[in-house]
């Protein structure tokens, strides 16, 4: 077996000291986990305990609940039938006393009013006289007003509906024979254009062609003259 | 051979207008063309290519101005004279109401001559509208002379009444 030289002996003691760490890492983290889980069920041992506990409580407390609710049901039935007895007799009296004090105000009541609808039916017999009186005075008068407004009214639309036929007369009037004046001045113009428009086709078709070189020659005589052609 | 020794007032009968004219530029171009290809001119070629006035006048000139047919040089330039001169006449437009009859060209050129001593080229157009008589255009200068204005004039005044 040869022997291990001190490079060798370097890396084999590296690898045996990792590997003894990593052991040491692994080992450290299941000691944890075992731990945790430990703790884990404690807790869970606790937790049942207080809910075992409570369940109880409440069970206690749901008992003393309805022993005291059935009690103070037995309680409430005796009282409500004193309070009824008691209540029906007060109610009775009230209505009595009610009933009579409503008899005597209703004829109270009656007297009272029936002599109010007396005063009052003679009190409007009298008004309604006056009343009566004064309004045909009124109309009378106010008739009388508008007759007379009405006639006067009347008179004065007469006039001046006449007044404004009048006027509507005259501006009809003048407005025909500023029309029949546009008409005939139109009818003039046509007519006019008309006879000219005749002439001077019948000059055109009468007009012998010696007077073109008559017209022409004569022209340019004229401009010669006048010194006005340059050639 | 300046432009000044053409007279050209014995054509009064022959050009009239500028469609006559440019008759005459294109029968002098035949000529000329002519010329070109026999190498002379007799006075058959002459009565062949041209119409017989303008052939007789043609032929006059050549005789006035002595050109001979057979110089080809003397020839051509001889009908470039003659082709500027008639392009160089003046120009006299006439609008008439109606066509114009050939005695009336005649005596209004004849009038120009007389009153100018010139032969003008009359450039003829028609207008109906004009009823007789005619507008005259020299240079760019109206000379109104037809009935239609005549009447125009006299009708104005009884228009405004």
């Amino acid at each position: 077996m040869e022997t291990l030289n001190q490079a060798q002996f370097i890396i084999l003691g590296s690898a045996v000291l990792i590997l003894g760490g990593l052991a040491l890492f692994i080992y450290s983290i299941l000691k944890k986990e075992q731990d945790f889980q430990k703790k884990e069920a404690t807790t869970f041992t606790k937790y049942n305990d207080i809910l075992r506990k409570a369940e109880d409580q409440a069970r206690q407390l749901l008992d003393s609940t309805s022993a005291s609710s059935a009690r103070l049901l037995e309680e409430s039935r005796t009282t409500s039938e004193h309070i009824e007895v008691d209540l029906d007799r007060i109610l009775q009296k009230i209505a009595q006393e009610h009933i009579q004090k409503l008899n005597t105000d209703t004829t109270n009541f009656e007297g009272a009013y029936n002599q109010r609808l007396e005063q009052f039916q003679q009190d409007f017999t009298v008004m309604s006289k006056q009343l009566l009186e004064h309004a045909e005075a009124t109309m009378t008068k106010q008739i009388g007003e508008a007759t007379t407004a009405i006639t006067t009214r009347t008179s004065h639309s007469q006039s001046l509906l006449e007044q404004q036929m009048q006027a509507l007369l005259a501006q009809v009037e003048t407005e025909i024979q500023e029309h029949k004046k546009g008409r005939i001045a139109a009818i003039d113009s046509e007519v006019r254009q008309l006879v000219d428009k005749t002439y001077r086709e019948v000059l055109k078709q009468s007009m012998p062609t010696s007077i073109d070189q008559k017209l022409i020659l004569e022209g340019l005589a004229k401009a010669k003259a006048q010194g006005g052609i340059t050639l | 051979m300046s432009l000044q020794i053409f007279d050209l007032s014995p054509m009064q009968k022959y050009l009239h207008t500028t469609n006559d004219a440019r008759q005459m530029q294109t029968a002098l171009q035949r000529m000329s063309e002519k010329m070109f290809t026999t190498g002379s001119i007799t006075t058959e070629v002459l009565q062949q290519t041209l119409p017989y006035e303008l052939a007789t006048f043609v032929t006059r000139l050549m005789q006035e101005h002595k050109v001979t047919g057979k110089d080809r040089v003397q020839l051509q330039s001889f009908l470039t004279s003659l082709t500027n001169a008639v392009n160089n006449l003046p120009v006299v437009a006439l609008t008439l109401a109606r066509p114009p009859q050939v005695t009336f060209l005649q005596n209004v050129q004849e009038w120009f001559l007389r009153s100018y001593n010139t032969l003008v080229l009359l450039d003829i157009a028609i207008d109906a509208s004009l009823i007789a008589g005619g507008v005259i255009s020299i240079k760019g200068k109206y000379y109104d002379y037809s009935l239609k204005t005549l009447l125009d004039s006299t009708q104005k005044p009884v228009e405004k009444k």
